[in-house]
């Protein structure tokens, strides 16, 4: 198949995937495409809602879309890193002989739903950083590969606090996105009305089996990428690195720290699928502008002022994309 | 940090191979060859339309730099035009600034244009002009790439067809910039405070008018200074070396960098020096003399006494040698007026009374003819008036009779014109003594010349005529001594004459002649420090009134001003310098010559009341007042009106002008004293 091809197909698996969703999930578009964007860039995600609006919902219907394996752990305060890696146990062979097996836990699935991911402690949070980074895990001293493609899908609850326990940085840091799952307008919520209450079932296909996800995300590394583009998405990484010579001035006053270079290349490559999702050969300032929200604002830690005045990581990105050119020689 | 460099450096590459080849496919880069012929038309046109945006992108950057320069210009002159409207700057600047703000619209188009601009500049200009999403900039980039095979050919097609659509002259039109807005108020407030007058304070105004003036004082002194050396070529080095420094002062006051004070200082030091040039030269008895000779005749140049014998001669015979006398001529004058008299009236009286009055006049007619007749006047007018009163032709009487006038008043002239040529050839001196002791000069040139030819003739000489000379070069002697070696070279030649020795006697003569040229050499020095003290004086008034209106230097610089004939300038200079500058006793003896020769009084006193004069005062309360000279018209002659009537003329003249404010108000006051105190005399 050649490129041109690849590139309709890509856009045609998407626009079917965003469909098929669609049929469960009502309006939460953006959500959506970050979600396929975040999955086509071969990474993971963080949903980050209130309770009720449907995170786990898309989840389960974005397993149900892919041809992939799904599994869910609900994270609970108790739940212990044996509960999601797996654990050796003593089985009886046939021969009546006893010897540890090892018994794979859920994280062993192409789609890993973590729901409520700060609810568990940090020690089982810690359990996915491998799998999330390396794509394979270590127990019981051997090291597992996990299926590929592995994604992990969390959700987490922004109120309720009590009993939670914030996600440190690391983990934070290899989520591709971060996506915010706002309230449904009006419209929205009366066909989630229509739908839920009146006896409604929705039939979801599958539309794309892991070796074509595989083959999409390659497409997406190919993308073409201007120097000068990239250069606009190096000086944004860098414009968040408080008290360094590239630092907005919203950095210095409210940043902690900046992202990280893993924030860079997901910036990129979330751009490059919204070129190709765009049907476009390129990627665009305009790419990276749309992408960089739901890139860095898990990445960017907060100083206390910032606590305090409720400032929040997406007004610094706002900020900072007002400060930062985007071609800097033409605005020299 | 990304290497941007890279990318311009490898798109700088490629145009560089494209423009360098003529022909396209020569030019088409080695990563492109394997692409079809579509890809590479593709890559054609999207270069075509970058490199024509790139170019009308340079020209609209020098246009709107030519439009920014233009504001910096309007910046400047404006600045420039509120500080000479404020602040005293020279108009030289103003103008510099002028010309030189058109060089900044030069310059903002130059600068500009001079920028270049590269094809990846141009398609990301154009990306972001016409939301191309980075279309055009990437397939550039990508172009020279070798490894994106099927990637190229698609961002080419893509890009081709949105640059396809492009109209470059219409994206990049040359309109007038906000610049050209803002270079048009400027423009126009410019042009408004050029309306508004400039503030200068009075010191400013002041000294812009005393350099003004310094600047005339200056170009007078040198011009007449070096006019006066061009005519008179100074024989004395001293002087010459005086009158050299007055022209260079003159020219350093033309330059007007000196201040008012300093300006004059630099007179009164120059004045002090010519002063002291002229004394000393002044001190010599002979330049006295010959001062006063030439004040006496009022000629610049004497006659010699032999063509004032021939005019006396000339004269006579137009008198026919009868030199008649002037009160004799003046009392026929008076009986022809009566006769006149008579004949009108007779022409109104009729029978007795008439022929009385015919047989009157007929017998004052013939007794004022014999006396026509005695004082060898032409009779014939009266002889007519004769024949017409026995005609009776009354008119014709009257007529006869005014011809015999003036005839009588014509005899008059003659005769009053030839005494005062006797007069003047008496004053000249009748022999080299007196000629030498009167100043005559060329008179006692003429008279050794006279010697010279004579013992140089060949001639054998009488003893009587060799004595004669002799005895007027022995009698010459002591004059001359006041002209040089003239009085012993005299000696020399009177010794040298008695002995026979008529080379030797020539010789000296010769000599003394040469002593008697000098002589009047160092008199002609003498006139130019005259002059140009006079000049320096002008000068110091201009400078020191800070005007130079009213002073009328050019009239009294016309050529032959202050030459030493015995006029204004000449008792002036010797009332203000010679006498009163040390000179003293040494300076002018009292009594010294005959008639018009200079003595004491002569100089405290000039007799000539409208000679320059100073009148100290006071202009206002509590100020001095500098000294201003006030000058009149110097009028010779004999004055044929009486004193009283002359007096009161003058008297309600200066009342008329006091009346129609003619008279500065400074001045009033002392113009009215002085005719008050002139009526009480």
């Amino acid at each position: 198949m050649s490129t041109q091809e690849q590139i309709t197909a890509f856009r045609d698996k998407f626009d079917r995937v965003k469909a098929e969703i669609g049929k469960v999930i009502v309006g939460h578009d953006t959500i959506v495409e970050g979600t396929l964007t975040a999955l086509l860039g071969g990474g993971n995600l963080l949903l980050e809602g209130v309770p009720g609006l449907g995170k786990t919902l898309l989840v389960r219907t974005l397993s149900d879309v892919l041809e992939l394996s799904f599994s869910r752990i609900q994270f609970t305060p108790d739940l212990m890193p044996a509960d999601i890696l797996g654990t050796n146990l003593v089985m009886e062979t046939p021969d009546g002989r006893r010897e540890f097996q090892f018994q794979r836990g859920p994280i062993f699935a192409h789609l890993v739903l973590a729901d409520e991911i700060n609810r568990a402690t940090p020690k089982t949070q810690s359990a996915l950083l491998e799998a999330m980074q390396e794509r394979q895990v270590t127990a019981g001293g051997a090291v597992r590969k996990l299926a590929e493609p592995f994604f992990v899908l969390a959700t987490q609850n922004p109120i309720d606090q009590e009993g939670t326990y914030p996600l440190p940085e690391a983990q934070l840091d290899r989520f591709f996105f971060k996506l915010l799952v706002g309230y449904p307008t009006a419209g929205d919520l009366m066909e989630v009305l229509n739908r839920t209450t009146e006896g409604y079932k929705a039939q979801v296909g599958k539309i794309i089996d892991g070796a074509t996800l595989m083959e999409m995300q390659g497409l997406v590394r190919q993308v073409p990428v201007a120097t000068h583009v990239k250069d606009y998405a190096v000086r944004l990484i860098l414009a968040t690195h408080p008290k360094s010579e590239t630092a907005a001035a919203v950095t210095n006053q409210y940043l902690r720290f900046g992202s990280s270079p893993r924030g860079a290349q997901t910036l990129l490559l979330a751009a490059k699928v919204k070129a190709l999702t765009q049907g476009r050969f390129n990627v665009s300032f305009d790419d990276i502008t749309a992408m960089i929200h739901p890139t860095l604002r898990h990445r960017l830690i907060l100083n206390f002022e910032a606590e305090a005045e409720g400032i929040t990581t997406d007004h610094i990105i706002s900020q900072i994309l007002k400060e930062v050119p985007r071609d800097a020689a033409m605005a020299a | 940090m990304v290497n941007r460099s890279g990318l311009a450096a490898k798109g700088t590459k490629f145009t560089k191979e494209l423009e360098n080849a003529g022909d396209f496919a020569l030019a088409k880069p080695k990563h492109l060859r394997h692409c079809k012929g579509q890809a590479m038309s593709e890559f054609h046109v999207i270069k075509e339309t970058l490199a024509a945006t790139a170019r009308r992108r340079r020209w609209q950057r020098g246009w709107r730099g030519f439009w920014k320069g233009f504001v910096i210009a309007g910046i400047v002159w404006l600045v420039a035009l509120i500080c000479y409207k404020v602040l005293p700057m020279p108009e030289g600047v103003l103008f510099g600034l002028f010309f030189a703000g058109w060089i900044a619209p030069l310059a903002g188009f130059l600068v500009e244009y001079s920028k270049q601009v590269s094809l990846s500049e141009a398609a990301r200009w154009l990306d972001q002009e016409k939301q191309l999403k980075e279309r055009i900039s990437t397939a550039l980039e990508v172009s020279d790439n070798k490894k994106d095979g099927e990637w190229q050919r698609l961002l080419m097609t893509d890009a081709a067809a949105h640059v396809g659509q492009l109209n470059v002259a219409q994206m990049l039109p040359f309109n007038l910039p906000k610049a050209a807005k803002w270079s048009f108020i400027l423009l126009v407030i410019t042009a408004g405070l050029g309306l508004v007058p400039e503030y200068r304070t009075v010191e400013y105004r002041q000294r812009k008018q005393d350099q003004e003036v310094m600047k005339e004082v200056g170009e007078r002194v040198a011009a007449i200074t070096k006019r006066n050396m061009t005519n008179r070529p100074p024989a004395l080095e001293n002087v010459k070396k005086a009158l050299d420094e007055t022209v260079e002062l003159g020219q350093q006051l033309q330059k007007a960098k000196l201040t008012r004070d300093e300006a004059l200082k630099d007179i009164a030091k120059m004045t002090d020096k010519l002063k002291d040039e002229a004394r000393d030269l002044a001190k010599n008895p002979g330049l006295q003399r010959m001062q006063q000779a030439a004040k006496t005749s009022g000629q610049d140049q004497a006659p010699t006494p032999e063509q004032l014998q021939k005019q006396i001669d000339d004269m006579k015979d137009a008198l026919n040698d009868k030199v008649p006398d002037t009160k004799e001529l003046d009392k026929m004058q008076s009986a022809l007026e009566k006769m006149q008299a008579a004949a009108s009236d007779m022409a109104n009286k009729t029978g007795p009374e008439a022929e009385a009055a015919k047989q009157a006049m007929s017998e004052a007619l013939s007794s004022l003819m014999k006396q026509a007749q005695a004082a060898g006047m032409d009779s014939k007018k009266l002889e007519e008036a004769m024949n017409a009163l026995k005609a009776g032709k009354t008119d014709q009487v009257m007529k006869s009779l005014e011809g015999a006038f003036q005839d009588m008043e014509k005899m008059k002239e003659l005769a009053q014109a030839l005494q005062n040529l006797q007069m003047q050839k008496e004053q000249m001196g009748k022999d080299l003594a007196e000629q030498l002791d009167r100043g005559q000069i060329p008179s006692a040139q003429a008279s050794l010349q006279q010697m010279m030819q004579k013992l140089q003739s060949g001639k054998e000489l009488s003893k009587e005529e060799i004595q004669k000379m002799v005895d007027e070069l022995k009698k010459a002697q002591k004059p001359g001594e006041m002209y040089g070696k003239a009085g012993e070279c005299m000696a020399k030649a009177a010794s040298a004459a008695q002995a026979g020795d008529k080379e030797g006697a020539a010789k000296a003569l010769a000599e003394a002649m040469k002593e008697l040229q000098q002589m009047q050499e160092q008199m002609g020095d003498l006139d130019s420090l005259i002059a140009a003290l006079e000049n320096l004086k002008d000068a110091q008034q201009c400078v020191g009134n800070g005007s130079c209106n009213g002073m009328g230097w050019g009239m009294k610089n016309k050529p032959g001003f202050c030459n030493g004939s015995g006029d204004e300038m000449s008792a002036w200079f010797y009332k203000e310098y010679v006498k009163s500058g040390g000179g003293g006793k040494g300076g002018l003896k009292a009594g010294t010559g005959v008639d018009g020769s200079w003595s004491e009084a002569d100089v405290v006193e000039p007799t000539d009341p409208l000679l320059t004069t100073k009148v100290k005062g006071q202009i206002t309360p509590g100020g001095p007042m500098p000294s201003i000279t006030l000058k009149g018209v110097s009028i010779k002659g004999q004055s044929t009106v009486a004193f009283e009537e002359a007096a009161a003329t003058a008297q309600s003249e200066a009342e008329s002008a006091l009346t129609q404010d003619k008279v500065p108000r400074a001045y009033r006051g002392a113009v009215r004293d002085y005719f008050d105190d002139f009526k009480k005399k």
